[in-house]
């Protein structure tokens, strides 16, 4: 199973990997991850994920990701081309305000063109189903929905918010 | 019970279990290794620079400790000095040094292969290519230092170091301060002693050539193509997901190499690829030793390689996007202090430091050359202009401690009148005014940095008066 994470600042991203490497502990399952953060608070960072039998490289390579979890439309954009054809790209459909280099503005119509490009492209409105509990929480929900990862262990990883993780789950319905 | 730790816990982890008594870096690497370090007993000893920590770690050794230093490539430039002399002495305990290179230039001012450093200095080098490895390979490395009596390098890349895998802990091993009577003809460096270690040098380098070949970590893995390549490093787990199928050697001591092991792997392999970042190191040393292989012919100099760098290669098959190069965080270019708004107004030339982002300068910054280069640069450039008041050197307080007091001090020695911008980002533990003046530089202001005309009125004063001044910009609380 191959990760990417994309969010804004990497708050969301560490519990989210955190939560996934747990599960791949308790599958018993060789993992590695990678989070380069060129970002800082504030900025992109991007992480890696692996997990299976036997894993090499820490970084996807491009073209390979079963999912993606972005926390920002933006960030989605950016990585997407780490997608495999037939891979998930699962969005928290929100955009976060941050500074650009040389003044850019948040670019429109991002979202409208990965529906588009991409089969297996979802937008969450995570805030909204968090309900005060983390974003992260039911972007793991949703993204165990689709890839349909052992429920009862993924719950036992996301702990206190698993409220939110059933939320996320359920987002399809 | 296997865990996931990031490269640099399992360093920590790995240092544990060896029974490292002395750790020293530079303060940079605080978090790195508090995580680790904190819970066991050991209390790492924080150097104003790198060179400063490496003498720490050498110290520590001498005195019959295993010892660790962490440093990054250009660190490691700083503290070639000691690193060398210590190939020289030998060591008691084991000596241990992680050196990170920043292959693809992610937060420093250069791209450089520490592997030069290796074969320059006569010191091994190990370099692992997960977290298990991190780990393992620092024990290892303890057991060749202390059977060698010769500090051993671990050659880290930033990925590397960004990256986790699982790690199965063992017990710490109890060492013992080794008891060793310090001689002066080992252990001190005068030309007379020197020329006699030299030659132990190259007796234990001809020792450590043969000894490689026989080692697991160098090893080689048989495949179903007919493709052999030689890797090391994270470059191994790009080539084996890659390429599942090639033969690979899997270097483990990139100095020295076991060239009499990769040359049976040649003869039993096809067409032979040396994959590495960087320089073409191992790849110069196979065809010096007449062992016909392609490398740098297919890739580039700089920058990381990644599995998909290696499939476009070998199998054709395109990268989706151009690489990015590496940026400044927005916020960080974003973020003008008001020494820096009064500098641009006042439309000198700034000769900065590496703390220029820190400080709020990064946009303001004309020269920045290696931690603690603004003084000196400032001195040359003013001499260049003829002692035109035209320029100014600017750094934090990280950076005056690293090596701006020494430069600071050569300055009063010269009598030069360069006008240096201290922005004082400290927690006020060190009075910088006060070492200012010890130097003998009489003008010193201290302003507060939230006061642009005052700024502007001292700087102004400092470039006019022809004398050596500082002007400390000390934060308000």
């Amino acid at each position: 199973m191959n990760v990417l994470i994309a969010d804004v600042g990497g708050d969301n991203a560490t519990y989210v990997a955190r939560a996934l490497t747990e599960y791949a502990a308790a599958k018993q399952l060789d993992c590695k991850i990678n989070k380069l953060r060129i970002g800082g608070d504030g900025g992109s960072v991007i992480t890696h994920l692996r997990f299976g039998d036997k894993v090499y490289s820490p970084t996807v390579p491009y073209g390979s990701a079963d999912a993606i979890i972005s926390f920002d439309i933006l960030e989605a954009a950016r990585v997407k081309s780490f997608l495999s054809p037939k891979g998930i790209l699962l969005v928290n459909d929100c955009e976060v305000q941050s500074e650009f280099l040389r003044g850019a503005t948040y670019p429109r119509g991002l979202k409208t063109s990965m529906l588009e490009e991409i089969n297996g492209a979802y937008f969450v409105d995570a805030a909204s189903l968090a309900r005060g509990l983390g974003v992260w929480a039911v972007m793991l929900g949703a993204f165990n929905r689709l890839l349909g990862l052992d429920p009862a262990v993924m719950r036992g990883v996301v702990g206190d918010s698993a409220a939110a993780f059933d939320r996320g789950m359920g987002f399809l319905k | 019970m296997k865990e996931l730790m990031m490269t640099y816990e399992a360093i920590g982890r790995g240092a544990y279990e060896a029974g490292v008594r002395v750790f020293s870096a530079d303060p940079a690497y605080k978090s790195f290794v508090e995580k680790k370090f904190a819970g066991d007993g050991i209390k790492p000893i924080w150097a104003a620079n790198e060179k400063t920590a490496l003498e720490i770690a050498i110290g520590g050794a001498v005195g019959g400790a295993r010892a660790m230093v962490c440093l990054k490539h250009a660190g490691l430039n700083l503290a070639s000095d000691p690193l060398f002399a210590s190939a020289y002495t030998g060591i008691n305990g084991g000596l241990v040094i992680i050196v990170t290179d920043d292959v693809g230039v992610h937060a420093s001012q250069t791209e450089q292969d520490s592997r030069f450093y290796a074969r320059s200095a006569h010191i091994p080098m190990l370099e692992p290519s997960d977290s298990e490895e991190a780990r393992d390979f620092v024990k290892l490395a303890f057991d060749i230092s202390e059977r060698y009596d010769v500090p051993v390098i671990i050659r880290f890349t930033s990925r590397l170091m960004a990256s986790g895998s699982m790690v199965e802990c063992e017990e710490r091993e109890e060492t013992k301060v080794r008891a060793e009577e310090i001689t002066a003809s080992k252990y001190a460096m005068l030309p007379s002693n020197a020329a006699v270690r030299r030659r132990i040098v190259d007796e234990r380098d001809s020792e450590l050539a043969e000894y490689v070949n026989g080692l697991k970590i160098n090893r080689a893995e048989y495949g179903k193509s007919r493709i052999g390549v030689v890797c090391s490093g994270i470059v191994y787990e790009y080539v084996k997901e890659a390429l599942p199928d090639a033969d690979v050697f899997k270097v483990g001591t990139v100095h020295p190499l076991p060239i009499r092991a990769i040359r049976e792997f040649s003869k039993k392999t096809g067409q032979l690829f040396v994959v590495e970042e960087l320089e073409p190191i191992i790849e110069m040393q196979l065809k010096a030793a007449g062992i016909k292989c392609n490398g740098k012919d297919f890739f580039p100099l700089h920058g990381e390689l990644s599995a998909s760098k290696l499939l476009e290669k070998f199998k054709h098959i395109p990268l989706p996007t151009p690489e990015r190069l590496p940026v400044r965080l927005p916020r960080d270019i974003g973020r003008k202090s008001v020494v820096a708004t009064v500098l641009e107004k006042m439309g000198v030339t700034v000769n900065g430091d590496t703390d220029a982002f820190a400080i709020g300068a990064g946009s303001v910054v004309s020269t920045l050359l290696c931690t603690g280069a603004s003084v000196g640069m400032a001195q040359g450039f003013r001499r260049a202009a003829g002692n035109k008041p035209n320029n100014v050197a600017l750094m934090g307080a990280a950076t005056f401690l690293h090596s701006g007091i020494s430069a600071l001090a050569g300055s009063v020695l010269n009598d030069d009148g360069i006008t240096v911008v201290i922005s004082d980002d400290s927690d006020g533990s060190v009075d910088i005014p006060e070492i200012c003046k010890a130097l003998g530089i009489k003008e010193v202001a201290v302003v507060s940095d939230t006061d642009a005309a005052e700024l502007e009125r001292a700087i102004g004063s400092g470039l006019a008066s022809g004398n050596t001044s500082v002007i400390i910009a000390r934060r308000e609380k």
